[in-house]
């Protein structure tokens, strides 16, 4: 038989029992969409995080004090060092030629106060080449001054969530807030970003590195974010090292670790996430094909005259078996488009509703879900397929 | 064109062993018209399948035309099948789906007949039956007259040399039946080897020659009938 008389044949076979039909196609449907869903999904999220880490800049390492043993990772969070990390040792990393900017960060938690409100809040304690390094921007007013660089300047630049809880929406830029212990008068609000590895960005204050030392009592830095000029990071974090090793009377006390070498193990996490998710998908996809399995077999046992009759027409046990794996195949097939129009159309929807989710289907996942279709057809096909292939004829032309 | 030679088939059903053809041999020439008589379970259904290689014997010789078929593979026995035989079932086995035009498209397909050339060949055959009218009917909308008329045309489309009829009448009126049987003497006019297994004592004597069966053997075998 000819293999467009074997895809007529079972063509005609599918359309002749269409509630049969459409419930396998709709199992399908739901396997595959399932999958492209839940792939993208999990792409979403590896897309969401990337596009954070990306908001923070590039050509950025952290220095921090005390010593990991780990490569790679997340930064020790409180280092126990030997020497606390200064604003000396800022100035010193930023004679370095290759190095663009050092930034001191003090961070802590205080309780921010206005016209009896009082809330508890983020404080970051830097200086105005913050603004650059972060890819900060203003909704109003100005960042911390380049004056205030190593002076206890009362002044603070407040995030925009903090704003709105705390002000709703009057005009207070020029007032001045509590922060602690300590006055600050408000010059600036940071425009909505999102939050960063480690800070919510919007639900912080920012004060000058002296003042946060002065109202935490504390004579370190929490860490110090570098510019670098160069793109060979490992020289410039071996440079850093040597730099502040000699300074730290030879100890080897601080961690430079690379923003992106964070992000880049977070997005091979999520990597691994989205294909373990996807692979859970497919758990839906074997109950289809085990729909099919079982459908097709009823399909036999209720053809086997027509079967019998074909073997006396002169069909050989090979052209059965294609009859039967062709119609499985279509079905396999036809369910992975219409399911992959259904998951790509889910995929849509959800990316209109959440425009912020950078939800996206990924090639691989799309051409995986065809693939896994199509697998799923001939490998539960085959059982009814080779089933009718062994009847005998004269038991199948009477219906045994 | 047939010689068969000492054929037995037996089948097990539990304990018992029943012998449904004991050393049958049997010589068809060609052009014959044969009936196969006997009570159910006589052997005679059996018979026919063995000539059709719907079923295999245990042992045996079966020579069509000169060569010998017991060693066939599978695939060469389904093109045997397909090029060699025709078969008319009592109950017209159409595929219930497909029209007459698509139940007589089945023997091309199988054959690799190209597209082009199968529907002269299908609206001829069904024009020489009577049936040009009902290429597009499907089976439920024809009488069973019609339909056996659909299966022997069926069986016919690709000229087999042989013929095999099980209870070709056994479904249908005896109009019908009269209209089927002059259907194949004229098949069998025209010098087409003819084998029919019936119960049908009338049907029977109709041929040349007759065989009579009992427990798995030929019990007679004789000219005769009306022609």
């Amino acid at each position: 038989m000819m293999l467009r008389d074997t895809v007529r044949f079972s063509t005609a076979a599918l359309r002749a029992s269409p509630g049969r039909t459409a419930l396998i196609l709709l199992a399908m449907v739901i396997g595959i969409a399932s999958v492209i869903l839940l792939t993208s999904l999990g792409e979403g999220a590896r897309r969401y995080v990337a596009g954070q880490f990306h908001a923070l800049g590039s050509n950025l390492l952290l220095v921090m004090p005390g010593r990991t043993e780990t490569q790679g990772g997340m930064p020790p969070m409180f280092g126990h060092a030997q020497h606390d990390l200064t604003l000396e040792d800022r100035t010193a990393l930023e004679r370095d030629p290759l190095i663009d900017m050092a930034v001191p960060i003090v961070f802590g938690t205080a309780d921010l106060t206005y016209d009896g409100r009082e809330r508890q809040v983020s404080v970051i304690g830097t200086d105005s080449n913050y603004q650059h390094v972060f890819n900060l921007t203003l909704m109003r007013g100005k960042f911390l001054p380049a004056t205030a660089r190593d002076r206890a300047e009362p002044v603070c630049v407040l995030g925009e969530h903090l704003y709105q809880k705390l002000f709703g929406h009057a005009e207070v830029l020029g007032d001045w807030v509590r922060i602690g212990t300590r006055r600050f008068r408000l010059i600036g609000l940071l425009q909505p970003k999102g939050k960063t590895a480690t800070l919510d960005m919007s639900n912080a204050v920012l004060i000058p590195t002296v003042s946060a030392q002065s109202l935490f009592n504390r004579s370190g830095l929490f860490q110090i974010a570098i510019q670098t000029r160069s793109e060979a990071f490992a020289r410039v974090q071996d440079r850093i090292l040597a730099l502040i090793q000699a300074r730290h009377n030879g100890e080897k006390d601080i961690t430079v670790v690379r923003q992106d070498a964070m992000a880049s193990s977070l997005d091979q996490i999520l990597r691994i996430l989205t294909i373990a998710v996807g692979g859970i998908g497919t758990i839906s996809l074997l109950v289809a094909g085990i729909l099919i399995m079982n459908v097709m077999m009823v399909s036999v046992s209720q053809r086997r005259s027509e079967i019998g009759l074909l073997m006396a027409l002169g069909a050989s046990t090979r052209e059965i078996l294609l009859v039967f794996l062709s119609e499985a195949t279509m079905l396999s097939l036809i369910g992975g488009v219409l399911g992959l129009m259904a998951g790509l159309g889910a995929v849509g929807l959800i990316a209109s509703l959440v425009p912020v989710f950078p939800i996206s289907t990924p090639w691989w996942a799309m051409i995986a879900a065809l693939v896994v279709a199509l697998a799923t057809g001939l490998i539960f096909g085959s059982v009814p397929a080779r089933q009718a292939a062994q009847l005998h004829p004269v038991a199948a032309l009477s219906g045994r | 064109m047939i010689a068969l030679r000492e054929i037995c088939r037996e089948y097990h059903v539990g304990d018992e062993t029943v012998h449904a053809l004991d050393h049958v041999s049997l010589d068809i020439d060609r052009g014959e018209y044969l009936s196969i008589m006997g009570a159910s379970g006589s052997g005679k259904s059996t018979l026919l399948n063995m000539l059709g290689l719907l079923d295999m014997p245990n042992s045996g010789s079966y020579r069509f035309e000169g060569r010998e078929l017991m060693t066939l593979s599978e695939e060469a026995r389904a093109t045997f099948r397909r090029e060699k035989i025709g078969f008319i079932f009592q109950s017209f086995h159409l595929i219930p789906r497909l029209s007459a035009y698509g139940n007589l498209e089945l023997p091309l397909m199988l054959q690799g007949v190209p597209p082009s050339q199968r529907r002269e060949r299908i609206t001829r055959a069904l024009h020489d039956l009577g049936l040009g009218e009902r290429m597009d009917h499907l089976p439920k909308e024809l009488s069973g007259g019609q339909q056996q008329r659909v299966a022997i045309a069926r069986a016919m489309i690709l000229e087999p040399p042989l013929l095999l009829a099980d209870e070709p009448t056994g479904n249908l009126d005896s109009r019908s039946g009269d209209e089927v049987t002059r259907l194949l003497e004229s098949l069998h006019d025209r010098g087409m080897t003819l084998v029919i297994v019936t119960h049908d004592a009338d049907l029977g004597k109709r041929a040349t020659r007759q065989i009579r069966m009992h427990d798995g053997q030929i019990l007679h075998d004789r000219d005769g009938g009306a022609g």
